[in-house]
């Protein structure tokens, strides 16, 4: 039981969500317009009508702790609306940045091309000097080389300069004394180092990393003071946090830092909501697929043993973002991608979106007549047409039919047929990119439960697991505002980088320990501030390292007690990388040379949680009405429950549908319902007989 | 509802949704093999494949979420029809062009089927390919220009069951283990792929459970019919007609000889069309031969036709049915469809010439729907060093590419090229901490871009040195070091790639398409990838596009004003007065540039109907051409008296000869009368 109020936000492009455990332990969950012109308006906004509504006693309320997810970050990004920038590099790599990785993005296009780099190749600069793999200077640096850079990059208007120099993450001598010499010169003008951001080898993803970081900066910043000073103003006297793309939160001051951890806030404090709202109904150690519906796209999530999969190879807005970041596979299937029919007379759905305004035909905004996946609900039956949207949009049928017939017309079929045939399709769509996204996180589909969430989440979900071969669905109490929620109980949450990039057989002990000395002390010194005002039930680092055979290609993670590095056991890890390896891949070479590539510590600091929501459950089951529906090709009766209706003992078996405030939830036939211990909606695969 | 009305409803929504559900067994099989893969090649590059395949050997659904695309719709009946005793539980393996008819087209690609049965019939195949790096043969990597038969590039199998009902055929096992350098790597991926199949066949199974076998099946043979319908739509665009091409290799890796294709593309105004490489030359003694089998459709002979339509169909369906509206007209014994026992190893070459020489034919009939020529090496450099025990260690140290031309509105892509725009680079710090290499520049060329209204990608050079001396640099795939991307309809062409080393006192030498180089200390290699060709007349680009160009140091302010036409002011702003009056003055000194390049090249560009397009082959093969083009063609009909395996022969011996004997641009009588004096001699 969380003794102080606790609230979580999540800004949305449509609605900012604020869940709210008050004194008592009780949730508040509620949706306001976001203010996309003024960000965080619509957090302050929210946070007044929570006060209003919760009652909460100024002393508790002074003494809440809350956690922001924010997306000034990757809208800025998005837009390039941020620092105009500059960049140092070393001599020779000057277009690190427009040669990239080689690569396109959609290689068979003969249209596609790299993405514009955010800093164009006039404002990049060489500076003369060089570092060797092992560290070793080979070249002194030219200070003046790096001063007459700089002054030449100032006088194009660049805000910030960002210094990428080769192997920097291994030694960031050149790095920081080019800064030195900068700034000695050039009082006033920011230089940001990309051994400081994030000390990995891969100079074009580290200095991507390093760039996004000064250009988003400024932005962040301002939104941060925004929040900072509003929630001082209403009478809050704890520091501000924000949710990280890790899943965790940090202080928001700190995270002004380097707010290139925040990117993916948003759908990351969903995936750790996701986690634990497992854990609330009973799940703690679930292995779970999140699955998100909202307006524009669909998000994948992965969950093994409670907690969400990070990876470290996810892209935002075009760029690689190499810190780690909890793994979200986003495809054009949501409540507003459009429905369509190609050449040869086959239903499509998206890419292309409505988005949010005009949106789906049945919005009834501006003349909107395109047929969207909310459209294909409604006229299916799935929606009930009386109940407005997130409990705030009213419906119109009639729109959405019209627009269903037009596309109808095309392929012969009946407004009815067309939604039906589109959600099967939208079925199949996200049941073909879940099993692709498990395959690739190795993971074995059947083996795994589902989680959904979002705006139409529960809608699908069921349908989704039958077509990707899941049995078991389940569906948290309030699955409107499930980022908000997991904003709201987020733990802290760093993660540490040591580079090393040496061959075992170089790594005596007292390296080992020096090594392990450094990223320890990193985040010791993290915890230490980030821990301030709260009550740190039990804070876990795990150690990883980034392994290889040498002259392999790629890494395996392995994990690393903390005992082999302080003691400088290096049989045991390497003994622990041919494990990994052979787990991985099948087989080892056991008289190999070993790499160690980096030593990556993950820092969680356990805060106590809220006594989980419990859903409202009747005492006596009211009776369902029931609703024509129509269900993979064939029109079928559903009954109809209202969730607070539903008896916590019930067995609901499908076809039927349950409708609440923010969310609707199907369950097909062939499938069951009961209610876990707090409320939540379990949906199981009837045995076949 | 009557019963086709039936039919049609379920066709306009099962079509998709069956693209989906294959779309996901073939990307699971994907994921599977990149994640359990052994080797860096298939892991990092991605050099592998996976599909579902119809009993008729029609690939209907393949992967698109990972690995390579190269092989899309790889005609897999010669690999079906090897057996008639297809049982559950069978894989067969093969890797040999030449007892399967052109599916497999080099040693190192390794191909598994697997059939998939219901209800005790033949329901479709699962098919993997990897990329093995090492088969055996003359050199590590197995792939070596200079190779003149198959036999020297590894150990070849023809189809063969290495599962049979589900028991591992050990000897085959034994058998590959024993003919490669790294065997252990090997047998992991070929672990890899197996794991992919049954992983396909578990799926397939559900499938059938959900839904029964003829749903699936007609699924299958839709998700064909689908991607063809689509594909003829896009293909219906090209104004009904024939349109020819001539691209050349400039050499073949072991003699001087260059090597000519040509390609008459006929458009037949319903969706299909038909690429006829009939007056192509022999296959040679080098390993750029592709082994296509005679096939009526090949994808590596199709790379621009399918790009193209892809460009044009959002959301295009890759599989086999695109390439039925791609007919192929082959010439046995040619280099574009070599026969046994042409090396081949090294087809990828080809295969970017004539992706470019389809481009060439199509920029006639589609103006501006297609990019100019592209800088079409692929120079993979790898570093070797043998450690004190004499183990030898290869490290792949990057590729070289080059720009991609201009079009479709947009400049070429600078370093990288279409046919292998999926290729990533090793970063720098990633190669320097594996290998005893360090990296003095990696960095585009300035002014090597074929100008334009849409410029072509700027070259790239790729500067590096060998930390331990013992070291040896391999490089292959080297290519357009005299004949540069063209650039089409007033654009020009770029400047070529280039291989040359520094010595430590300063000096250079050119190593041009050397493979093999042992550097002394010191020395630093550069590889050089040529630019892009541009599209449109560089006098019509926008003048602030340009000023772009120059401020970012791509585009010299000399060249600016010399081929565009644009000067730039004290502010760097256009000046445009400046501007119109340069651009006026050099409209007026090459009034008619078209012409004065087109006389030279007529052979190369004639059209047979659309319009007449202009290309600027660059002063490399313009230089030939107006020296030897005519001379060589009627050695090449000459050649063709000759057996098919002595007809390369004969080619070379005559156009060394003439070089020899001859001045440039040599009347045909008197080439006539030398080859006449050449076989009297040989007789």
């Amino acid at each position: 039981m969380c003794a102080k109020p606790c609230l979580g936000v999540d800004v949305g492009g449509t609605f900012t969500d604020l869940a709210f455990y008050g004194e008592n332990g009780e949730l508040h969950c509620i949706k306001v317009a976001s203010t996309p012109a003024q960000p965080g308006l619509s957090t302050l906004q929210g946070v007044d009508e929570l006060k209003r509504r919760s009652g909460c006693s100024d002393e508790a309320w002074a003494s809440m702790s809350h956690t922001h997810s924010n997306t000034v970050a990757v809208n800025c990004l998005i837009e390039r609306s941020g620092a105009r920038l500059g960049l140092l590099v070393t001599a020779g790599f000057r277009d690190i940045l427009e040669i990239a990785r080689l690569t396109v993005p959609q290689p068979a296009r003969y249209d596609s091309r790299r993405p514009l780099p955010l800093v164009p190749r006039r404002r990049v600069a060489e500076v003369r000097e060089r570092i060797d793999a092992d560290g070793q200077p080979v070249e002194a640096l030219d200070a003046d080389s790096a001063v007459s850079a700089a002054r030449r990059l100032q006088a194009q208007g660049c805000e910030i300069l960002v210094a990428c120099f080769l192997h920097s993450y291994k030694n960031p001598a050149h790095e920081r004394a080019a800064r030195t010499a900068v700034q000695s010169a050039l009082p006033g003008l920011a230089v940001e180092l990309s051994s400081e951001v994030w000390p990995q080898a891969r100079e074009f993803e580290r200095a991507t990393l390093a760039l996004v970081n000064a250009h988003i900066r400024p932005a962040v910043e301002r939104q941060v003071t925004l929040l900072v000073n509003g929630m001082a103003e209403r009478g809050v006297r704890t520091p501000a946090r924000g949710a990280r793309s890790n899943g965790g939160m940090e202080l928001l001051a700190t995270m002004g830092e380097r707010p290139v951890t925040s990117l993916l806030s948003g759908p990351a404090a969903g995936v750790a909501g996701a986690a634990a709202a497992a854990a609330d109904a009973g799940w703690p150690t679930a292995d779970l697929m999140t699955l998100d519906v909202g307006g524009t796209s669909a998000d994948i999530g992965v969950v093994r043993r409670g907690r969400p999969v990070l990876s470290a190879q996810e892209r935002v807005a075009d760029f690689p973002i190499l810190v780690p970041t909890v793994a979200v596979s986003a495809i054009g299937a949501g409540g507003g991608s459009i429905i369509d029919a190609d050449a040869t007379g086959a239903l499509k759905i998206g890419p292309k979106s409505t988005g949010a305004d005009p949106g789906p035909a049945c919005y009834g905004l501006g003349d909107g007549n395109v047929a969207a996946m909310t459209d294909a609900f409604l006229i299916a039956g799935f929606l009930n047409p009386q109940r407005p949207l997130g409990g705030r949009l009213k419906l119109v049928p009639e729109l959405g039919r019209r627009a269903l017939e037009a596309v109808g017309r095309k392929v012969g079929l009946s407004a009815e047929q067309v939604a039906d045939g589109a959600i099967q399709v939208a079925t199949a769509m996200l049941a073909a990119e879940s099993t692709s996204v498990l395959a690739r996180r190795d993971v074995d589909l059947s083996r795994f439960r589902m989680l959904a969430y979002g705006g139409a989440g529960p809608l699908v979900a069921a349908l989704v697991a039958e077509a990707a071969y899941m049995d078991c669905v389940l569906i948290p109490p309030v699955p409107g505002t499930l980022s908000a929620l997991g904003a709201a109980q987020a733990d802290l949450a760093g993660d540490f980088v040591q580079p090393v990039y040496r061959d075992l057989a170089n790594l005596d002990a007292p390296a080992l320990a020096e090594a392990f000395k450094a990223i320890r002390s990193q985040s010791a010194a993290w915890l230490e501030r980030e821990a301030t005002g709260l009550a740190v039930q039990q804070a876990i680092i795990e150690y990883t390292a980034e392994m290889r055979y040498e002259g392999q290609g790629y890494d395996v993670t392995v994990p690393i007690e903390e005992d082999w590095l302080a003691n400088g056991v290096a049989e045991a890890i390497r003994g622990a990388f041919h494990d990994a390896h052979e787990r991985a891949f099948g087989h080892r070479h056991d008289d190999a040379g070993v790499w160690l590539q980096e030593l990556r510590a993950h820092l969680t600091g356990y805060l106590p949680k809220p006594a989980p929501a419990v859903a409202a459950t009747a005492e006596n089951a009211t009776l369902p009405s029931t609703r024509a529906i129509r269900l993979r090709g064939n029109p079928v009766e559903a009954r109809v429950f209202e969730r607070e209706g539903i008896a916590a003992n019930s067995r609901i078996e499908g076809p039927a549908i349950i409708e609440q405030m923010d969310s609707t939830t199907l369950v097909p036939d062939g499938w069951e319902l009961r209610l876990a211990r707090n409320g939540a909606l379990i949906i199981t695969r009837k045995p076949t007989p | 509802m009557n019963a086709t009305a039936q039919q049609a409803t379920s066709a306009a929504i099962n079509t998709e949704i069956f693209a989906n559900l294959f779309r996901a067994i073939v990307n699971e099989m994907g994921w599977i093999i990149q994640r359990s893969a052994h080797t860096t090649f298939v892991k990092e590059t991605l050099d592998f494949g996976t599909a579902l395949v119809t009993p008729e050997g029609e690939q209907f659904a393949v992967v698109d979420a990972t690995g390579v695309t190269a092989l899309v719709g790889v005609p897999m009946a010669p690999g079906i029809e090897a057996f008639a005793d297809w049982a559950p539980g069978d894989v067969a393996i093969t890797n040999d062009p030449y007892t399967t008819a052109g599916m497999v087209t080099h040693l190192n690609d390794m191909y598994f089927l697997k059939p998939i049965f219901a209800d005790g019939e033949l329901l479709c195949f699962a098919w993997a390919f990897i990329h093995c790096s090492d088969i055996g043969g003359k050199v590590p990597g197995s792939i070596d220009g200079t190779n003149g038969e198959v036999f020297q590039e590894g150990l070849r199998i023809r189809s063969t069951k290495l599962y049979r009902e589900g028991t591992l055929n050990e000897d085959v096992v034994a058998m590959i283990s024993s003919n490669c350098r790294s065997p252990e790597m090997n047998w992991g991926d070929l672990g890899a792929a197996v794991a992919g199949l049954n992983r396909a066949e578990e799926r397939l199974e559900q499938l059938i459970t959900r839904y029964d076998p003829a749903t699936v099946r007609n699924a299958m043979y839709r998700n064909l019919d689908r991607a063809e319908a689509l594909t003829r739509e896009v293909l219906k665009e090209i104004p009904a007609g024939s349109y020819e091409f001539v691209e050349y290799l400039e050499d073949n890796y072991v003699s001087t000889v260059p090597i000519r294709a040509k390609l008459v593309l006929t458009a037949r105004g319903d969706g299909t069309v038909e690429l006829d490489f009939s007056e192509s030359d022999p296959q040679v003694a080098s390993a750029i031969n592709m082994p296509a089998g005679g096939q009526k459709h090949h994808p590596m002979l199709s790379l621009a036709i399918m790009s193209f339509v892809v460009t044009a169909t959002e959301g295009q369906i890759f599989n086999a049915g695109m390439l039925r509206c791609i007919d192929l007209t082959l010439p046995e014994h040619s280099f574009v469809n070599a026969s046994f026992p042409a090396a081949c190893g090294m087809r990828v070459v080809t295969s970017m010439r004539v992706h470019d020489m389809t481009l060439g034919a199509l920029a006639s009939a589609i103006p501006g729907g297609l990019p100019a020529g592209g800088a079409g090496q692929l120079a993979v450099i790898s570093v070797s060093t043998a450690d004190l025990s004499g183990a030898t260690r290869v490290v792949a140290a990057n590729a070289v590419v080059g720009g991609s031309g201009g079009g479709l509105g947009l400049d070429g892509i600078s370093a990288t090229d279409f046919p292998t725009a999926a290729l990533r680079n090793i970063p720098t710090e990633v190669l320097e901490a594996e290998a005893p290499v360090r990296v003095h520049r990696f960095a585009l060329r300035t002014d090597s871009e074929g100008a334009g209204w849409l410029r072509g990608g700027f070259g790239v050079e790729y500067a590096f040195e060998l930390t331990d001396h013992r070291a040896t640099v391999v490089t292959r795939g080297k290519d357009r070091h005299k004949f540069a991307a063209w650039g089409v309809d007033g654009g020009k062409a770029a400047a070529p790639s280039f291989s040359l080393v520094r010595k430590a006192d300063g000096t250079e030498d050119n190593i041009g398409k050397q493979a093999v180089y042992r550097p002394h200390p010191g020395d630093v290699l550069i590889v050089g990838g040529g630019g892009g060709g541009g599209f449109g007349d560089p006098l019509e680009r926008d003048p602030e596009r340009v000023r772009h160009d120059i401020l970012d140091g791509l585009v010299s302010t000399e060249r600016g004003r010399a081929l565009y036409g644009v000067a730039l002011n004290g502010e760097s702003q256009v000046d445009g007065s400046a501007t119109a009056e340069l651009r006026a003055q050099l409209r007026a000194s090459h009034p008619s540039t078209s012409k004065a390049g087109g006389e030279s090249l007529q052979a190369s560009t004639r059209k047979r109907s659309g319009r007449h397009v202009e290309v600027d082959f660059g002063p490399g093969r313009s230089q030939w051409q107006a020296d030897w083009q005519d001379a060589y063609a009627i050695i090449a009909d000459w050649c063709r008296k000759f057996p098919p395996n002595g007809r390369r022969i004969a080619q070379e011996r005559a156009y060394l000869r003439t070089l020899d004997r001859l001045p440039p641009n040599p009347a045909a009588g008197e080439v006539r009368q030398l080859l006449e004096q050449l076989e009297a001699d040989w007789r």
